[in-house]
């Protein structure tokens, strides 16, 4: 599969403090860096899943890709094009081509527009005459399984799901290649969550669309991701083949996040919890490992050292001291303790 | 279940309709429902189905629309509390039933300290303030915030999400309720503190001898923490029962496909994930015979014509379904 999108070394700052309070709170450095040394490729027809807690950077990573936050450090490409240093009309052509679904079904579609001046917007944002008309309107609504009685329907006329098929249709207005996804499924109940879900993928058939699907939904991102990569605090953790890393997580982090989601049975219930603690401020990170505060396998070298994101399986990367063995490998033991 | 000691609370034949300016809603049609001492009992089901209301109606907290059913009868402690005066009710809300909803950062009042707002539902206690603050201080370590004494002083917004729900557990449990009942807790929490927070729940359940109605749409929350679980789909129950019972050998159509959906019960990696065709039936004009018939992929003559009553299928499980009636 040819590549689509490649991120290297990707950092995303945000100013914490104006020049007058950082004076007054002496502060060295009122920066916070919500994304930091980010590196993946997505290919043509892919589904890249980004999975972690609220403040890990998933949705501030998904937004720098397409130029809503502007990036400190590092290379964007898309199509072979670097998006770094790119003027504004140049890249408005580029995002012609990188669609967005952002969070809540509702509340990110206008609520005083109608749901034909909703899914027609991006013909008028990028001055693409003649497609305005109600025959384009139609056949985007027809794509994702809305009736055409809908074209004159406001955002609260319409159920959640309702909805959100509207916020598929908007992002397929300008044929993209790339849909980045901010929890696509978020509010939406479980028979409906299905729906969703198989229209996406029906569309990535059709369509040949590629996916950056941002979720903390991990029974969700297992069904329709390829590959995947664990955020906390900013970083990747680890990253792989979804299926590899749900049978056998290399990061304890991965493992924690995994063993966090009930399962649907009573007796499987779980006695102790693997995760204590909440995410660290990204204003004060841990020395060492950023995560050894919260991780139940933590020794000394934790503590003092910084692991680097390196390989620790075919297609596998983790940044941890002591990963778990691929249990192709080794047993399933475990490691750590 | 005739022993008054045996049942926290007891809803008999509950309808609510909502009267609105398209027509009469009916959001709740005869529901029964009995939480027993020291249990948790689990409401599932999906948006609409009539969860909210049925809470609301515990409490007393229905909008002036709403208009609730001569036969109905809410019975808490021996109790009715649809009879009650303003003046029982007060008594009763927030003291012997208490209740934790969905946001914790809108339920509790950004501009005045956390110390404050716990104080003030001792209001009735005959306790000196620094006692009162003492007892705020030690229900705020019990649900694991860290100093807790000092932080009395704090505001919600100097607190974290899953800190705040934590927040709201301890004010919910502060007058030792009977009954505690818990709207969504964790929806706005991440996975990690969503299982810290149902732990905890739990846990305090057991150590203040109170009894936890729990709504919740998530399948794996309610397996994880219910003794009893309750299914409601379009303002009906249409299956209750023991939870392994339920979710082992669950007998409507419409739970059975509800566990299938959950995308956490499917073992192999699919693509195609299945969903309930069709939609939930309008309120107002509701469908002949029984209300999951529209979309229910086993109905057959029956159905269609009247309402099945409930049947059992065990001595711990009821199902309102005709194929348990006929099998």
């Amino acid at each position: 599969m040819p590549e689509l999108l490649n991120v290297e070394g990707l950092r995303v700052r945000f100013r914490t403090a104006g020049v007058v309070k950082s004076l007054i709170q002496r502060l060295t450095d009122p920066h916070i860096d919500a994304v930091m040394q980010v590196s993946f490729t997505l290919n043509e027809g892919e589904t890249f899943g980004l999975v972690g807690e609220s403040g890990s950077g998933k949705t501030t990573l998904g937004r720098a890709v397409i130029g809503l936050v502007e990036m400190a450090e590092g290379s964007i490409t898309f199509n072979g094009t670097e998006l770094r240093g790119l003027d504004d009309a140049r890249l408005r052509v580029i995002r012609r081509h990188v669609a967005m679904m952002f969070q809540d079904p509702v509340a990110s579609l206008s609520p005083r527009k109608t749901v034909r001046n909703i899914i027609t917007e991006p013909f008028h944002i990028h001055r693409i005459p003649g497609r305005q008309s109600g025959r384009d309107a139609r056949k985007l609504l027809n794509l994702v399984g809305l009736h055409e009685g809908f074209l004159g329907a406001y955002p609260h006329q319409l159920s959640g799901g309702q909805a959100r098929r509207v916020g598929v249709a908007r992002a397929l207005a300008l044929e993209p290649r790339l849909i980045i996804a901010d929890e696509p499924t978020a509010g939406l109940d479980v028979s409906v969550q299905g729906e969703i879900l198989n229209l996406m993928n029906r569309l990535q058939r059709e369509l040949g669309l590629s996916y950056l699907i941002i979720t903390h939904n991990l029974p969700v991102v297992r069904h329709v991701s390829d590959r995947l990569a664990i955020m906390y605090l900013g970083r990747f953790v680890e990253t792989g083949d979804t299926d590899g890393i749900f049978a056998s997580p290399a990061h304890p982090y991965t493992l924690g996040l995994l063993a966090a989601v009930p399962e649907p049975d009573p007796d499987k219930r779980r006695d102790k919890l693997e995760l204590e603690g909440e995410i660290p401020s990204l204003m004060n990170r841990p020395r060492g490992c950023e995560f050894h505060t919260r991780c139940p396998f933590a020794r000394e070298k934790c503590r003092s050292e910084a692991p680097v994101l390196r390989t620790v399986a075919p297609g596998r990367m983790a940044s941890c001291h002591f990963p778990f063995p691929n249990p192709a490998e080794a047993g399933t033991s475990g490691s750590g303790g | 279940m005739n022993n008054r000691h045996d049942t926290v609370l007891e809803v008999r034949d509950l309808s609510v309709d909502f009267l609105t300016g398209r027509g009469t809603v009916r959001a709740l049609r005869h529901v029964d429902l009995t939480v027993p001492d020291n249990r948790i009992v689990g409401i599932v089901g999906e948006s609409g189905c009539g969860k909210s209301t049925l809470i609301n109606s515990v409490l007393r907290l229905l909008a002036d629309n709403a208009v609730v059913a001569k036969s109905s009868s809410v019975v808490f402690k021996g109790r009715d509390v649809l009879a009650m005066s303003p003046a029982d009710l007060r008594g009763i809300r927030g003291q012997e039933i208490s209740m934790v909803f969905q946001d914790p950062m809108t339920a509790l009042n950004p501009v005045i300290s956390i110390g404050t707002q716990m104080t003030d539902i001792l209001y009735r206690l005959d306790m000196s303030m620094a006692d009162k603050r003492r007892l705020a201080a030690d229900m705020l370590g019990q649900v694991g915030i860290p100093d807790p004494a000092r932080r009395l002083a704090d505001y919600p917004h100097q607190f974290s999400g899953g800190m705040r729900q934590r927040i709201c557990i301890a004010m919910a449990l502060m007058m030792n309720p009977g009954l505690l009942i818990a709207d969504e807790p964790t929806t706005a929490l991440d996975v990690t503190l969503e299982a810290q927070i149902i732990h905890l729940m739990k846990d305090l359940c057991a150590r203040f001898g109170c009894s936890m109605l729990f709504v919740s749409h998530n399948l794996g929350l309610i397996a994880e923490l219910c003794d009893e679980v309750v299914v409601m789909y379009a303002g009906e129950v249409v299956e209750q029962g023991e939870v392994h019972d339920l979710f082992h050998r669950a007998q409507h159509p419409y739970t059975r496909m509800l566990l299938d959906c959950d995308p956490a019960r499917i073992e192999e990696k699919r693509r195609d994930l299945p969903t309930i065709s069709g939609s939930v039936p309008d309120l107002i004009d509701l469908p002949r015979g029984c209300i999951f018939a529209p979309r229910c992929p086993e109905r057959y003559a029956p159905c269609s014509d009247s309402a099945p009553a409930t049947y059992d299928v065990n001595a711990v499980h009821q199902v309102r379904c005709f194929k348990v009636r006929d099998a």
